[in-house]
């Protein structure tokens, strides 16, 4: 396997793990006290998903120093977008979310201009 | 209980009405302290990277870094950015509130260019703009669809 497409596959597992580490941390959100923000701040650091959230946080850490220890920056951060793309699928298996068109419109336009950034 | 279940409907669609609008606010001041934090952590992150000397040997490196000011600015940044997360996600989606703190390129951009005279290519700007054009598209949905709320 050539460097670039290992140090691909390292920024996918790594954008991947980010999506884990963003969609625990929802659900660990999700359970604190809503409407009590010095509570929600205190019930955040005994949520398991939370915890879980911050130790695929770590994973991901890993797995995106190897990609850019493989791959320019200009190349990594646009392939890095991939976590829009990854985060707003799992959001609607997992935590059925309704991403109206809108939405769709505004992630596309988002990720196409993130790419734009990294090859300029 | 029976009788009073009506008023107690009215009463509840008053106040989720009410908390509908606290919330949304909630959520907008979130995500721009959001981009905010983000964009001074990766500023003093800049600058501090800019005040370690060409590498030399690993242990001297991570010594100078541990004797910087600017460092421990940056944990303390970190940390504030994650509590904040949590409030933002205790009250909007994740497919909402993830996707408009790309808004921080825009920001980090700028200030960039402004603090750093870091150049701005047309390319670099076309992106840029599809980011705010994005993000605008994404304010025009409701802010909290997802279900997982026990």
């Amino acid at each position: 396997m050539s460097p670039r497409v290992l140090g691909l596959s390292y920024v996918v597992l790594a954008m991947f793990f980010e999506a884990l580490a963003q969609l625990s941390f929802k659900r660990g959100a999700d359970n604190t006290a809503q409407n009590d923000t010095v509570r929600l701040l205190q019930e955040v650091w005994y949520q398991r998903m939370i915890l879980l959230g911050i130790a695929f946080f770590l994973v991901e850490a890993v797995f995106w120093t190897m990609a850019l220890q493989l791959l320019d920056v200009s190349l990594a951060v646009p392939a890095g977008s991939l976590c829009f793309v990854f985060i707003a699928l799992l959001s609607r298996w997992w935590l059925h979310e309704q991403i109206a068109p809108e939405r769709w419109i505004g992630i596309g336009l988002i990720l196409v201009g993130v790419v734009l950034i990294g090859f300029s | 209980m029976g009788v009073h279940a009506p008023i107690g409907c009215a009463l509840r669609m008053v106040s989720d009405c009410v908390s509908e609008k606290h919330q949304y606010r909630i959520v907008w001041f979130g995500l721009a302290l959001a981009v905010v934090l983000d964009t001074v952590t990766q500023l003093c992150w800049k600058a501090a990277a800019a005040q370690i000397p060409p590498l030399d040997a690993h242990l001297s490196t991570v010594l100078t870094l541990l004797t910087m000011p600017l460092l421990y600015v940056t944990i303390v940044l970190l940390v504030l950015q994650f509590l904040n997360w949590m409030v933002v996600l205790a009250h909007a989606d994740l497919s909402y509130a993830q996707p408009i703190t790309a808004l921080s390129y825009v920001t980090v951009n700028a200030a960039s260019a402004v603090l750093f005279q870091e150049p701005l290519s047309a390319l670099r700007f076309v992106g840029l703009t599809m980011i705010l054009l994005g993000v605008w598209f994404i304010s025009r949905t409701h802010h909290h669809t997802g279900g997982t709320r026990p």
